[in-house]
C-alpha cells in the first residue's frame, strides 16, 4: 500500500504565520525525491525555494499559486514510494517528533554548499548573475512598480523577463495585489521582527556576559591559509569563529537546543544561524548545518554560499525552507561596521545568541612585557531558564582557549 | 501649391538628381557642375545627361581622371564664393580625392577661426548589386560620417534625391551626397517641396512592434520586408536617417522608445560602422526603454563578390530582415 504524505506550508520560524504560494514547479505526476524544490514560497522573509522532505510521487495540488495560506495549510499530496519499510519508519519518527530539528534533515546533506544545484531537477537556470534575467524596460518597471521579477518566468533571450511577460501582471497589479511589493515585504519583516523580539525579550530571563579574547593566533593562521590565494576564496575570521563555536557547544549542549513547553531539550545537530542584512534593509537568519562537521575551509564557503543566497532572488539560488528551522543557536557579527560588543536578543525556542565584535590592536600583557596584539570581544546573552552564570562563563572560556589553536579546529 | 504637384510627379531617381541639378544651376548663377564625363558623356551614371548642350561648358566641367586634383578645385572655388557640385565618379574613388575632403574641406573652417567656409558639395555614386565588384562596390558613408566639418548625406527616396542637393547647396559646410547605385532607374514620387530640413530622419512607415533603422539602399529593402511582415500582423516603424552626419538621433530615440526594439539594417561592413555607432547612440539614450537587444544586419564582411548570386548572399536582404524581426519578437513560424 502507498502512503499519502501532506505537503504542508511550512513554518520558518516563531514569526512567520503565513505564506503565499508562487509557483508550482511541479506537476502531478512528477517524481520528487528528498530534498527536491517543488514549489517556490513567498514569505516575511523573502521568496524561498520549498524542498519536499520525502521520495514520492505528486499526487495533488491543492493550493493555487498566489494564494496566500497560513502556516501548517496542505499544499498538495504526495504518494510515497521506494523502499516502503524505509520510509514509513522515516516518516513515523518525524511524525513522533514534533522537534523543530527534526524538520532540518536535508541539511545534513554536506554537497549542498559546493553545488546547491545538483541537489535539485527543478533548478533550470543556474545564472552567475545574482539578479533576475530581464529586459531593460522590464527592470525599470520592476523598480517604479515595485515588482518582484523573481516570480515571473522569462519568454525572452536567455529566458529573460520581458514587456510581454509582465502586461498580465501589471493589469492584475491594477485589480488586485497578488504579490508582496518590495516595500510591503519590508514593512512586513520589520512587523515579524519586532513581535518576535518582543515577545523574546518578555519571556526570556536574558543575562548577558562578554569576554575580551586574544585573536593574535588566528590571525597569523588566517594569513598563512590566504597566502597565494585570490582574494575571493580568502577565508574570513568568521569561519573560525563559527567552527570554534561549534566546537566548544559539544562540550556545552546546555546552550544548543530549544525550549519548548517549559523544559529545555538540546540538540544533537548542531546547526548555527547568522544574522544577516539585507541590502534592501531587515535581516534574515539562515543556519549552516553540522558545523561540527565541516572543516574551517568547508565552513567560510557554507558563510559565502549562504550570504550570496540571503540575498539573491534567483529560482534554486535562494535560501532554502529547510535552511530558515531548526537553528540551534543564533550567531551575531558586528565586525564589519563596527561595534565593540553586541550582546542580541535571543531567537525563540533557542536559548542563546553569541555576538562577536570588532577586531582591535590593544596593548596585551605578557608576562612582565606588552605587546602590540588582536583582540575581539565576545558576547553572550543567555536564557537563565537553562543555563546558569558560571556554565556561560566557563563556556566563553572554552572558546577562548579554542580561538588561540586555529590549527586544530 | 495645385493638386498635381501635391499628389507628386512621377520620375526616376536618375531624373529627380538631375532635377535638382537644373535646378540649382537655374536658381544661383554661382553654382557649377565639375567631374569625370559629368559633360560629353553625360555622366557615368547618366545624372547629367544633357546639361552641357543646355548650360555650356563654363557650368558643365568634364575634368581629367584627377580626384584629388578637382576635388580640390572645387574646395578652391568654394573658397573664392563659387558654389561647386563636384561629382566623384563613385565613392570607390573618392579615397584619391580623401586628403582634399578630410584634411582640407573638413577643416579650414576649423582651422581659420571661422573666417572661411567651404560651401562646397560633393556627390557620389555608392553601395553594390550591379556585379561591379569589390573595387567598384563600396558603402563608405561610415568613413566621411567619422569626420567632424563634413555633413553627410544619403537620399533613399525620390523626393530627396530632387532636393537634398538644393538644401546641401544652401549649406556652409561641406556636403557630401551619396546616391545609390540600384536607386537610379526607379521610379518613384517626386513632391513640389522637401519633406523635412536635411538633417531631420523621417519616419517612413509608423509602426509600434519595433524600429528598423537604415538608410540610402537600403531603404526600399526595409521597407518591403515591412510589407512582408504587415501581412504576419507585425507592425514595424521604418526610420530613414537620411543625414548620417549630424545624426538625428532624436528621432531615432522617439521612435524607440515607443517601440522598444530596434534592428540597424545598414549596407556598410559590420565592423567599426555605422550600424554599431546608432546602436551605442541607442545604449545611450534608451537603454531603460529597451526590451531586446539591438541587432545590426550589415553587409557580410568580405570584399564585395562579382558572383551575382554571392554579391546577393553578402548583402542584406529582406528575407534576412524578416527573420530577424520575427526571431527578436520571438514570433517563428
Amino acid at each position: 500500500m502507498t502512503k499519502s504524505i501532506d505537503i504542508i506550508m511550512p513554518s520558518l520560524g516563531a514569526d512567520m504565520t503565513e505564506g503565499m504560494l508562487v509557483e508550482w514547479l511541479i506537476k502531478v505526476g512528477d517524481k520528487v525525491q528528498h530534498g527536491d524544490i517543488v514549489a517556490v514560497l513567498e514569505t516575511q522573509k523573502g521568496a524561498i525555494d520549498m524542498e519536499v522532505y520525502d521520495d514520492g510521487i505528486i499526487r495533488e495540488l491543492l493550493v493555487q499559486p498566489l494564494e496566500t495560506v497560513p502556516v501548517g495549510t496542505v499544499l498538495g499530496r504526495l504518494n510515497e514510494t521506494g523502499l516502503v519499510q524505509k520510509a514509513l519508519n522515516q516518516n513515523a519518527q518525524i511524525r513522533n517528533n514534533k522537534n523543530v530539528d527534526e524538520l532540518n534533515v536535508t541539511s545534513v546533506n554536506k554537497n549542498l554548499y559546493q553545488t546547491p544545484v545538483n541537489h535539485t531537477k527543478t533548478v533550470v537556470n543556474k545564472s552567475s548573475d545574482v539578479t533576475v534575467n530581464a529586459s531593460p524596460i522590464v527592470r525599470k518597471i520592476a523598480n517604479d512598480q515595485l515588482l518582484d521579477l523573481s516570480i515571473i518566468k522569462g519568454s525572452g533571450f536567455n529566458d529573460a523577463v520581458i514587456l510581454k511577460d509582465i502586461e498580465a501582471l501589471l493589469n492584475q497589479a491594477t485589480s488586485k495585489k497578488p504579490i508582496y511589493t518590495r516595500d510591503e515585504k519590508l514593512v512586513s519583516m520589520r512587523s515579524a521582527i519586532a513581535t518576535t523580539m518582543s515577545q523574546s525579550n518578555r519571556e526570556i530571563p536574558h543575562f548577558y556576559l562578554s569576554l575580551d579574547i586574544p585573536i593574535n593566533n588566528a590571525q597569523q593562521w588566517l594569513q598563512k591559509t590566504n597566502q597565494n590565494k585570490a582574494p575571493q576564496t580568502y577565508t574570513l575570521l568568521i569561519a573560525i569563529l563559527l567552527k570554534a563555536v561549534a566546537m566548544t557547544l559539544k562540550k556545552y549542549p546546555e546552550l544548543n537546543g530549544f525550549y519548548l513547553n517549559e523544559r529545555f531539550e538540546s540538540s544533537n545537530k548542531i546547526n548555527i544561524a547568522n544574522v544577516i542584512s539585507l541590502r534592501t534593509g531587515g535581516v534574515v537568519v539562515p543556519l549552516i548545518a553540522n558545523i561540527d562537521q565541516l572543516t574551517v575551509l568547508e565552513t567560510m564557503q557554507a558563510v559565502r554560499d549562504i550570504t550570496m543566497r540571503s540575498r539573491s532572488i534567483n529560482r534554486g539560488d535562494r535560501l532554502r525552507s529547510s535552511e530558515l528551522s531548526g537553528a540551534t543557536i543564533t550567531t551575531t557579527n558586528m565586525g564589519q561596521i563596527g561595534a565593540d560588543c553586541v550582546f542580541g536578543i535571543i531567537y525563540p525556542p533557542q536559548v542563546a545568541i553569541i555576538g562577536f565584535g570588532k577586531v582591535k590592536k590593544v596593548a596585551q600583557v605578557c608576562g612582565e612585557q606588552i605587546n602590540i596584539g588582536e583582540q575581539l570581544t565576545i558576547c553572550l546573552s543567555a536564557d537563565h531558564r537553562v543555563i546558569d552564570g558560571m556554565l556561560a562563563a566557563k563556556f566563553l572560556n572554552s572558546l577562548a582557549k579554542k580561538l588561540q589553536k586555529p590549527e586544530q579546529l | 501649391m495645385d493638386t498635381k504637384q501635391n499628389q507628386g510627379k512621377k520620375m526616376s531617381y536618375r531624373e529627380a538628381l538631375r532635377a535638382g541639378i537644373e535646378q540649382s544651376l537655374v536658381d544661383d548663377q554661382r553654382v557649377f557642375l565639375m567631374g569625370e564625363d559629368v559633360g560629353h558623356y553625360g555622366g557615368c551614371y547618366g545624372v547629367s545627361k544633357g546639361l552641357l548642350a543646355h548650360y555650356g561648358a563654363k557650368r558643365i566641367i568634364d575634368t581629367p581622371l584627377c580626384e584629388s586634383g578637382f576635388v580640390g578645385i572645387g574646395i578652391g572655388a568654394a573658397l573664392g564664393d563659387m558654389r561647386p557640385i563636384v561629382e566623384v565618379m563613385t565613392v570607390n574613388f573618392s579615397l584619391l580625392a580623401m586628403d582634399q575632403i578630410v584634411n582640407t574641406a573638413a577643416t579650414l573652417h576649423h582651422m581659420s577661426g571661422g573666417q572661411f567656409n567651404v560651401p562646397l558639395v560633393i556627390r557620389m555614386a555608392c553601395g553594390a548589386g550591379l556585379q561591379l565588384a569589390a573595387q567598384h562596390s563600396h558603402s563608405w558613408e561610415n568613413i566621411y560620417a567619422h569626420i567632424p566639418g563634413l555633413k553627410v548625406l544619403s537620399p533613399a527616396t525620390h523626393n530627396d534625391a530632387r532636393y537634398m542637393l538644393v538644401q546641401a547647396l544652401a549649406d556652409p559646410n561641406p556636403v557630401l551626397i551619396f546616391e545609390h547605385v540600384m536607386l537610379l532607374n526607379n521610379e518613384g514620387l517626386v513632391f513640389s517641396e522637401p519633406e523635412a530640413d536635411m538633417e531631420q530622419a523621417l519616419i517612413r512607415k509608423k509602426g509600434s512592434d519595433i524600429t528598423l533603422i537604415t538608410y540610402g539602399g537600403s531603404l526600399p529593402k526595409v521597407l518591403s520586408a515591412a510589407t512582408e511582415l504587415e501581412a504576419l500582423d507585425i507592425n514595424v516603424e521604418v526610420v530613414d536617417l537620411r543625414c548620417l552626419r549630424p545624426l538625428d538621433s532624436a528621432t531615432v530615440i522617439a521612435s524607440i522608445e515607443k517601440t522598444h526594439r530596434a534592428i540597424i539594417i545598414d549596407e556598410g561592413w559590420k565592423t567599426g560602422g555605422l550600424a554599431g555607432e546608432i546602436s551605442a547612440i541607442i545604449m545611450e539614450k534608451a537603454f531603460w526603454t529597451l526590451d531586446a537587444p539591438v541587432q545590426r544586419i550589415c553587409t557580410q564582411e568580405v570584399p564585395i563578390p562579382y558572383p551575382k548570386h554571392l554579391e546577393k548572399a553578402a548583402l542584406p536582404q529582406v528575407e534576412q530582415i524578416v527573420t530577424c524581426v520575427k526571431s527578436l519578437l520571438k514570433r517563428e513560424l
